[in-house]
């Protein structure tokens, strides 16, 4: 039988670690989308505010 | 939490028990193949992998024209993440079988019909995600998308046949006659959880994917209309 168990190693290596980066990149995205959200959302609530106060 | 995102979460777990499951069953419930020795394993995941791919570039057609006949840009939002998703999944394919290749044919690539028509499909839906990013106007994007996605699914049977209808060195699993792989019960088995693990990690992704699109689609309009941009970093 042939020794192939590096081969083996290194590509479970690279599928699991594509697949986990894929992951990671997902989260960060998500997690950058809702911070950028909970700003736009507290810009828009202050903007209103000192509208009301100058009317 | 909506019903949409605890179902989301529920089916995210599942294709993560699902994977692990597989991964277990192929270290230590499946034999060893005498000849290649343990670096035949690498072969449950690359082929789940191709499969994924494949059916990640159909699923987008689908999408596509599921848009052109509805207009909703919400396909689209589905025909791009499916385009992603399938890319990543034919990358995967793609290195694990260079690594496989190695000890098996002594190459980490040779231009063989099967590898030739799977590089074309990958540079195919590279292209797309590179030409997208061009287009601003989100009715035109997704039109140019739609169709995109259509025409450039032919690489896809392509690729499928390219090992069954010419002379290839790229083992065949199924259908493939005597150029089949012969693999004995246990294998198929690992072989069909792979396949099936895949498939819904697939699903997983794309709906994951698709969500954010969406919302970054939303949030960029809302940046427009306050005069402002965002760099997404992407």
């Amino acid at each position: 039988m042939a020794q192939t168990l590096n081969y083996f190693i290194a590509g479970y290596a690279v599928i699991l670690g594509l697949l986990g980066a894929y992951c990671l990149y997902l989260y960060l995205l998500s997690r950058k989308l809702k911070k950028t959200s909970a700003s736009l959302q507290k810009e828009s609530q202050e903007s209103s505010a000192k509208g009301k106060i100058a009317d | 939490m909506s019903s949409k995102n605890k179902l989301l979460a529920l089916l995210s777990v599942l294709a993560f028990l699902l994977v692990l499951f597989a991964f277990i069953r192929m270290l230590f419930f499946t034999p060893v193949e005498q000849t290649m020795g343990l670096v035949q394993k690498v072969f449950y995941f690359h082929m789940s992998a191709a499969w994924v791919g494949m059916l990640a570039f159909l699923a987008a057609a689908v999408f596509g024209l599921l848009y052109l006949s509805r207009k909703d840009l919400k396909w689209d939002t589905l025909t791009a993440a499916s385009v992603e998703v399938g890319l990543l999944f034919t990358v995967i394919c793609i290195i694990s079988g260079m690594i496989w290749a190695r000890p098996i044919w002594n190459t980490w690539w040779t231009w063989d019909p099967r590898l030739t028509t799977v590089t074309i499909m990958a540079f195919t839906y590279i292209a797309f995600i590179l030409l997208r990013r061009g287009v601003d106007n989100p009715t035109r994007r997704a039109r140019f998308s739609a169709v995109y996605a259509v025409i450039g699914f032919i690489s896809v049977p392509l690729t499928f046949f390219s090992a069954r209808l010419l002379r290839t060195i790229h083992p065949v699993v199924f259908g493939g006659g005597e150029a089949d792989m012969n693999l004995n019960a246990q294998m198929l088995t690992t072989l069909f959880i792979s396949l099936g693990a895949f498939t819904v990690l697939y699903a997983v992704l794309l709906l994951h994917r698709a969500r954010l699109m969406a919302q970054q689609e939303e949030l960029n309009q809302k940046l427009a209309a306050d005069d402002g941009s965002y760099d997404w970093g992407e």
